[in-house]
């Protein structure tokens, strides 16, 4: 186990550790290159396995079940298979697979980059997650949280569907750049009982029992529950605190995180209940907010607890398929934060608490009408009864900012889609958004053309826009002028290619286009608690290319690579963004290992240099993983993961607003075993 | 790097391997379901073709001609037979796949055939609420089908216990 060091010899490190991995992504490509054996024509595979084969469709993009070739969006999966393979953790890990996604991780919450834009503090608003379809971004800081504080472990995942572009026409505030929607399982997919344990290097542990059954009159129950705890790097080196008063810049024992999960889900003919409580605690080594270096007693730490609970009714009346969602979601959030003495007050501990709770209601119709018609119509209403947020300074009793607030939002939204012909789609949205102080009007568009049942080439054009959110307008820390934010709004125009070859090869090349307007951005203001205020003046324009090979070989094997060039820069500085690499590698690889029914899968990522905020940079990024999953009899699974192999070094840029680093170094080499015990199936 | 990718979105189908589009899915269940339902005796002559036939939906019919011209169902020969408008379109038909449209369309175009062995299949939702015999469907991108076994029954048709087992009855 190594944590993350900085030393002299470091960028030769690097160049050993890069050309390693671009031995391995030179091992992908030759198996991309490399004609497969024909495999068994359709007809021949037995119905079951029929039954096993992914036709890539696609329920977000349109908010119905579509080929994804015909969606009004370029998409991509992550199945719950693909999930176990790989050994992904979080949410995070997920998306890091998927092409031209990055996280930045600031050992604290980890940051989503997309379409070149992953601003270093920002609160991860302009995705928009959802659970089966329902909003999950709290209602304060809007923010997806994706690490283990998203509150649901990776296990309970039947499917992850990345819908990119702005999706606002059909989803409203937040769907900015892409939309994510977790797929949970049910109990016909967990289809018995297991428990997992896992121990690993820093510390970590975990154990997962789940239970899942599907009954033969329709009745479905899975339930999951996960605790895992970390230890984290005992000592973390920051250079930039490096002085005797500092503990000579190393944090001791600061990097732990437990979290602890429950998952359940019920459904009976067209009723489906989720219910999802998840809370993550997570020690703060960085010193973030001007907190003081090293502090123990307490430490600096975050508390994040979620909570779902969603009944979805859906049937069909003569044709017309009618869903009615009722939801409540609460989030909280708690964080300690332990600031030095200064010349005018004493050592202080702060606590900063958030509570936002809503209660939302939708409802929709799909239809099929004449003249080869699918049309999608809803409404939606979301009652934030709580968006609070707390100060408390321990000198004293009575908090230092007390903010109550609620508000409402509704929304109207259709979508048409129009087969003209067999090889020609237009695809229409619009929706209608109401908030307190303001409305607005989202179009989308799309023209499909089909070129044959296997391939598609599609232009899109979509609007999206993004709220301010409760933090922002804070006006305790950032002054009274954070009242005039007004929405940020994006036009997006793109260009996809989509080629289903066979089952051995799927291709797809898609070119973007987008001008972001009116941003939030942070500037400096000494008048203000935080000594910044928010304002709308950022203004972005970016454009992008992504290449994707998909390939699955002969005996189960798989392979998947991408490559993402981007462009996003600044019209007022005219500068490239920070925290955005022009270059992105990313690579997977599952093949049959030499045991029996044993897999070796491999995934890996690399990111071009990416500047800071100070205009400095840091160095290319790689990482290379290792998992290995071995059946024992029928009854157990062993499991091992390597993330990391090769013990590269680098750093994610950090916020200058938030951090006295530029950048925050990452985990090198760390490892797991597990073992799953399956107690009884179907 | 950049280059196999090129090279591999513009690679021509050389291989004739498996095509896991929708529509080559649902072509490829209505043989299968062929195979596993049988027909009463006097339908079907020795060495008479056996005819699946598809309304509604080019892009299945296409993949119908595709995978399964040159097969057998039993004895005989598959024949594939496309019609783009409902009308008499089932004359002929042993199994019938009407897809694409309404589920009131679909209904419409099947009514005549409620107590004829023909195999009904659809994927239009509400088919085999309806009275189709076999409706398809997708769940996370894989195939599933639901079986109205009233009008499997008023068919004459026997499915196989393996078909049924794999269904979601009604």
């Amino acid at each position: 186990m190594t944590g993350p060091r900085r030393t002299e010899e470091g960028s030769i490190h690097v160049r050993v550790h890069l050309s390693r991995a671009r031995a391995l992504l030179l091992a992908l490509l030759v198996a991309v290159a490399t004609p497969a054996a024909a495999q068994s024509p359709l007809p021949d595979l037995s119905l079951e396995d029929l039954m096993k084969l992914d036709s890539g469709q696609v329920f977000g993009a349109s908010e119905r079940l579509q080929p994804a070739l015909e969606a009004p969006s370029s998409v991509s999966f992550v199945t719950a298979a693909e999930i176990e393979k790989y050994g992904f953790r979080t949410l995070a890990d997920i998306l890091r697979s998927v092409r031209g996604m990055y996280v930045t991780d600031d050992r604290n919450f980890s940051l989503i980059g997309i379409r070149g834009f992953a601003k270093p503090g920002d609160y991860n608003s302009r995705i928009l997650l959802l659970v089966n379809g329902h909003r999950v971004n709290d209602n304060v800081f809007g923010q997806a949280e994706i690490g283990a504080e998203f509150g649901l472990d990776p296990a309970t995942f039947e499917r992850v569907e990345i819908i990119r572009g702005p999706a606002s026409s059909l989803y409203g505030d937040s769907a900015f750049f892409a939309v994510v929607n977790v797929i949970t399982r049910t109990g016909s997919s967990i289809a018995g009982g297991s428990v997992t344990v896992e121990t690993g290097t820093l510390g970590t542990q975990l154990l997962r029992g789940s239970a899942g059954q599907h009954y033969a009159n329709g009745f479905d129950f899975a339930v999951s529950g996960t605790y895992e705890d970390s230890g984290g790097v005992q000592r973390l080196y920051f250079p930039e605190y490096d002085a005797p008063l500092t503990n000579n810049g190393i944090a001791e024992d600061l990097d732990g995180e437990g979290s602890k999960q429950v998952y359940g889900r019920l459904s009976f003919g067209p009723l489906t209940v989720t219910g999802a409580y998840g809370t993550r605690r997570r020690e703060v080594p960085t010193a973030s907010f001007g907190t003081r270096f090293n502090a123990h007693d307490p430490a600096e730490e975050t508390t994040d607890r979620h909570t779902l609970l969603d009944g979805d009714y859906g049937r069909s009346f003569k044709g017309t398929r009618v869903n009615l969602r009722a939801s409540y979601d609460r989030f909280t959030y708690d964080g300690i934060y332990p600031f030095a003495a200064t010349e005018v007050r004493p050592e202080v501990v702060g606590h900063d608490s958030v509570l936002g709770a809503r209660w939302s209601a939708e409802g929709g119709i799909s239809r099929v009408l004449p003249g080869r018609q699918n049309l999608r119509a809803g409404f939606q209403f979301i009652d934030n009864i709580d968006q609070d947020q707390k100060g408390v300074y321990s000198y004293q009793p009575e908090p230092v900012m007390d903010i109550e607030r609620s508000s409402t939002q509704r929304a109207l939204y259709a979508q048409d889609e129009i087969k003209l012909a067999d090889w020609m789609i237009v695809n229409a949205g619009l929706r209608y958004d109401r908030y307190g102080s303001f409305s607005r009007v989202s179009p989308r568009a799309a023209v499909i053309f089909l070129l044959s049942s296997a391939q598609s080439v599609k232009y899109l054009y979509g609007s999206a826009f993004r709220a301010p959110n409760q933090y922002e307008l804070n006006t305790f820390y950032f002054g009274e002028r954070v009242n005039e934010l007004r929405p940020e709004a994006i036009d997006t125009h793109e260009l996809v290619w989509e080629r289903y070859i066979n089952d051995w090869l799927r291709t797809s090349a898609s070119g973007y286009w987008y001008k972001a307007d009116r941003l939030i951005t942070s500037v400096a203001d000494p008048s203000t608690q935080l000594q910044s205020t928010f304002v709308n003046q950022g203004q972005v324009r970016a454009k992008g290319l992504e290449l994707e090979a998909q390939m699955r070989l002969p005996g189960d094997s798989r392979a998947l690579v991408s490559y993402t060039w981007q462009n996003a820069v600044d019209q007022e500085t005219n500068t490239d963004l920070p925290n955005s690499p022009r270059h992105i590698l990313q690579g997977q690889f599952s093949v049959p290992g030499p045991l029996r029914r044993s897999t070796i899968s491999v995934d890996g990522w690399y990111l071009s240099p990416r500047l800071t905020e100070n205009g400095g940079s840091v160095s290319a990024a790689t990482t290379v993983n290792l998992t290995v999953l071995q059946p024992i009899g029928h009854a157990w699974q062993l499991f091992g993961s390597v993330n990391n192999v090769f013990d590269h070094e680098y750093s994610d840029p950090a916020s200058s607003a938030v951090y006295l680093q530029t950048s925050i170094p990452q985990n090198g080499r760390t490892a797991r075993i597990g073992l799953r015990w399956q107690l009884w199936s179907r | 790097m950049l280059a196999a990718i090129g090279v591999a979105l513009v690679t021509p189908t050389f291989v004739p391997a498996q095509d896991v589009t929708e529509p080559a899915v649902k072509a490829t269940a209505l043989y299968k379901f062929a195979i596993f339902t049988e027909w009463p005796a006097d339908v079907l002559s020795p060495g008479a073709p056996f005819t699946i036939c598809a309304v509604g939906d080019n892009a299945v019919a296409d993949a119908l001609t595709r995978e399964v011209t040159g097969r057998t169902v039993g004895a005989h020969p598959v024949s594939v037979s496309r019609n783009s408008s409902p009308a008499g379109a089932s004359r002929g038909c042993n199994v019938l796949y009407v897809g694409g449209g309404t589920a009131a369309n679909a209904l419409h175009s099947i009514s005549s055939l409620a107590t004829t062995p023909v195999l009904t299949m659809s994927d239009v939702e509400g088919f085999a609420g309806g009275g189709g015999i076999a409706q398809l469907y997708f769940e996370h991108g894989k195939l599933r089908f639901t079986i109205n076994m009233a009008a499997l029954k008023r068919s004459r048709l026997q499915m196989s216990a393996k078909l049924l087992q794999l269904a979601k009855r009604i």
